[in-house]
């Protein structure tokens, strides 16, 4: 129990530091506050980005842990429990940075905002307390899970798996609560003309609520494989004996496995999020995608080019220590041209202006033909084969694919022929209709793209089925550039988390709550994109350094073991 | 060079280049619409003038046209001589499925404003008419 208290110190120390922030809002006789040199929103912004991407981390990686945990246990693989482990070495030091950036947070909010966080304490107080005994809860699982893991070996794995599973329940909830408050601000319902709430459960089960949480999951999940994989290159290019190498490469490579089988699927998700958005309010979803906003894509485009050709390349190395895989290189020419034409085609602004009022009358042709949401979703699943691909030719090398089974060879080519004539079809047809109908076509696309590419993966799992490597895969054979590919990867995916928690909050223009509650501060209104990018940097470095720290010392602990 | 610093090294360029290219890329601030003063002494023409400037600041050009062009929304040239103002009115305060009412946010329009914009649609392909007064919000303010 002593042990217990000792870990909880940071939460409770953290949940202190909040409620302060509570009574300073609760007495401040004022709207805003200011905060020196760098101001009130930049504050508040660089702390609450910070606090949410540990959050993600935290949320993420007991996710992935127990999934290894479990395919260790069922196929009695040690290998894969010590992998799961060295992921969940991670998580205690985390959380306790996680609650007291969330102490701080909670206080500069409250202090330098306080019309807007009482407006959220008169209506939400419910929420704050099972916040509060939630992320209790949830610490106390994360203790156990923990510290029994070498106790709950053998026949008692299943309690121990019960613990993850719990842990991962509670935190899932944990981040639902917060996304109540997050959605609530963008899509507000069950407010009365003055914009008091009148019904908990429709402010609660708001037009976004559902979508946020799916699509934050999802990145949370990809977030946290990108960074255990960025560890896992940090140890790779420290380890000193090709034991080490080899166990260092093969994390890496999972991570980087589960960070782009999750981010395929953020496209998806992000459709419905922004299908929600347009149903909530049309003109939010023309600001956000072609209005004052409409630069955001610009650069979330390049930081996604950027992470998807890291991992590729990453992964056509890695094809060097597969031995038989040399027959397949003849294709990464192709792919990687297929990658960067469709980004390109992504990374196509709907207009080149900073406002909405600028682009009436109409934009530049190229503008108007690539930037609207048709091409681009187009470009998307396009890339996203590329991607896929890469992957299928990482599983397929090295392997004797048996004589009577080569027929599904044809009917792999088949399906991704199928999936480039579709969405050009698509993309044809998108031209010719009403942007309603265009919305619509993307779910349409959404639905062929899913069981496309899980029959992609049937087939290719068909043809595989019984087929021989020529040789073992030899991890640790991978040079250093490839391991520096990987930490590219995981700054972009926590610069691209950043730009788009902005991107979100920015979408409210000058709204605390939108519609509901105004912004009357003198930070109403959204800074020029380029220093709204000094801000993401400056966040993306703050996370940087402090999980660097959390890499430094679980790596002293995990020595000390 | 340690690992450590190497890494360290990796992400600083890699951030900075984001930095860079976000700075390189056209800049300017989004500000809140300011309110405009329009009182009942002014002329149809006048509230048409200031009207032509709201429709601009609301961002209703982004998809309304008003020069024949065609662009998401319905061309907007001659609605002044095929809509009369109380049906503009309705349907600039109920919004349509894709149109969020005038006087709900990102346009969070007041009805001075809705009656100035009213004027400066009369006046495409038409003669403005509307005053301040004329216009009042045809819907009651409802449970959002």
């Amino acid at each position: 129990m002593k042990g217990l208290i000792k870990k909880q110190l940071s939460l409770f120390t953290g949940i202190i530091i909040a409620i302060i922030g509570l009574y300073i809002g609760a007495r401040a006789g004022f709207d805003y506050g200011e905060f020196p040199l760098i101001g009130s929103r930049n504050a508040v912004w660089i702390l609450a980005q910070t606090m949410l991407l540990f959050a993600a981390f935290i949320l993420a990686v007991p996710v992935f842990v127990l999934i290894i945990e479990i395919a260790g246990h069922i196929r009695k693989d040690e290998r894969l429990d010590r992998l799961a482990r060295d992921f969940a070495r991670l998580l205690p030091l985390s959380y306790s940075i996680t609650a007291i950036l969330g102490g701080l947070f909670t206080l500069a909010s409250y202090a330098l905002f306080p019309k807007f966080m009482n407006y959220m304490t008169q209506n939400f107080k419910t929420t704050y307390i099972w916040f509060a005994i939630l992320i209790i809860a949830e610490t106390t699982a994360l203790y156990f899970y923990w510290t029994t893991w070498d106790k709950l070996q053998g026949a008692r794995k299943t309690q121990h798996i019960a613990l993850g599973v719990l842990l991962n329940i509670l935190g899932t909830i944990v981040m639902m609560v917060g996304n109540v408050w997050g959605s609530f601000h963008l899509s507000p319902q069950g407010v009365d003309a003055a914009g008091k709430v009148i019904s908990l459960k429709d402010a609660i089960f708001n037009l976004t609520f559902i979508p946020i949480n799916i699509h934050r999951f999802i990145a949370n999940v990809t977030f946290g494989g990108f960074i255990c994989a960025a560890y896992a290159a940090y140890k790779f290019l420290q380890a000193e004996t090709p034991e080490e190498r080899a166990h260092y490469d093969w994390m890496g490579y999972t991570g980087t496995f589960i960070g782009v089988v999750t981010m395929i699927l953020l496209p998806f998700a992000g459709y419905y999020f922004g299908m929600e958005i347009y149903r909530f309010n049309a003109q939010m979803g023309i600001t956000f995608m072609g209005g004052a906003l409409s630069k955001i894509w610009l650069l979330q485009a390049i930081v996604i080019a950027v992470i998807w050709l890291s991992v590729c390349y990453y992964l056509w190395i890695g094809l060097r220590r597969i031995p038989g895989a040399e027959k397949y290189k003849r294709f990464v020419p192709y792919l990687s041209w297929g990658l960067v034409i469709t980004f390109a085609v992504w990374a196509v602004p709907r207009a080149w202006v900073a406002s909405l009022e600028d682009i009436a009358g109409g934009t530049h042709w190229i503008y108007g033909t690539l930037g609207i949401m048709a091409p681009k979703i187009a470009a998307v699943n396009i890339a996203i084969l590329g991607v896929i691909l890469t992957f299928l030719l990482n599983r397929r090398a090295g392997r004797i694919i048996p004589e009577g089974r080569k027929g599904f060879i044809y009917l792999e080519w088949l399906v991704i022929l199928l999936i480039i004539a579709v969405n050009l079809i698509v993309l044809y047809y998108s031209y010719k209709v009403p942007s309603s109908t265009r919305i619509k076509l993307s779910i349409y696309t959404f639905l062929f793209m899913v069981p496309a590419v899980g029959f992609l993966y049937l087939f290719d799992g068909l043809l595989l089925k019984g087929a021989q490597r020529i040789g073992e895969i030899r991890w640790g054979e991978m040079p250093p550039r490839s391991q520096y590919a990987l930490i590219i990867a995981a700054v972009s995916n926590v610069w691209a988390m950043a730009l788009l928690g902005y991107g979100r909050a920015a979408a409210r223009l000058n709204w605390h709550i939108y519609g509901v509650l105004e912004d009357t501060s003198r930070y109403a209104g959204l800074p020029p994109m380029g220093q709204a990018t000094l801000v993401i940097s400056g966040v993306t470095i703050l996370f940087l350094v402090l999980i660097g720290l959390v890499f430094k010392f679980t790596g002293v602990e995990g020595g000390k073991r | 060079m340690r690992a450590g610093i190497r890494l360290i090294i990796v992400a600083l360029i890699v951030t900075g280049f984001y930095a860079w290219f976000g700075n390189s890329i056209p800049q300017s601030a989004w500000e809140a619409p300011k309110k405009k003063v329009l009182t009942p002494d002014m002329t149809p023409r006048q509230l048409a003038e200031e009207g032509k400037e709201i429709f601009r600041k609301a961002g209703c050009g982004v998809c309304h046209s008003v020069t024949g062009e065609k662009l998401r929304g319905p061309d907007l040239s001659r609605i002044g001589a095929e809509m009369d103002a109380e049906t503009m009115a309705a349907i600039l305060y109920s919004g349509t499925q894709v149109m969020p009412p005038a006087n709900k946010p990102p346009a969070n329009l007041n009805d001075e404003e809705i009656t100035a914009v009213i004027a400066y649609l009369q006046s495409l392909g038409g003669r403005p008419k509307v005053r301040i007064g004329d216009i009042k919000n045809p819907f009651e303010e409802v449970k959002r």
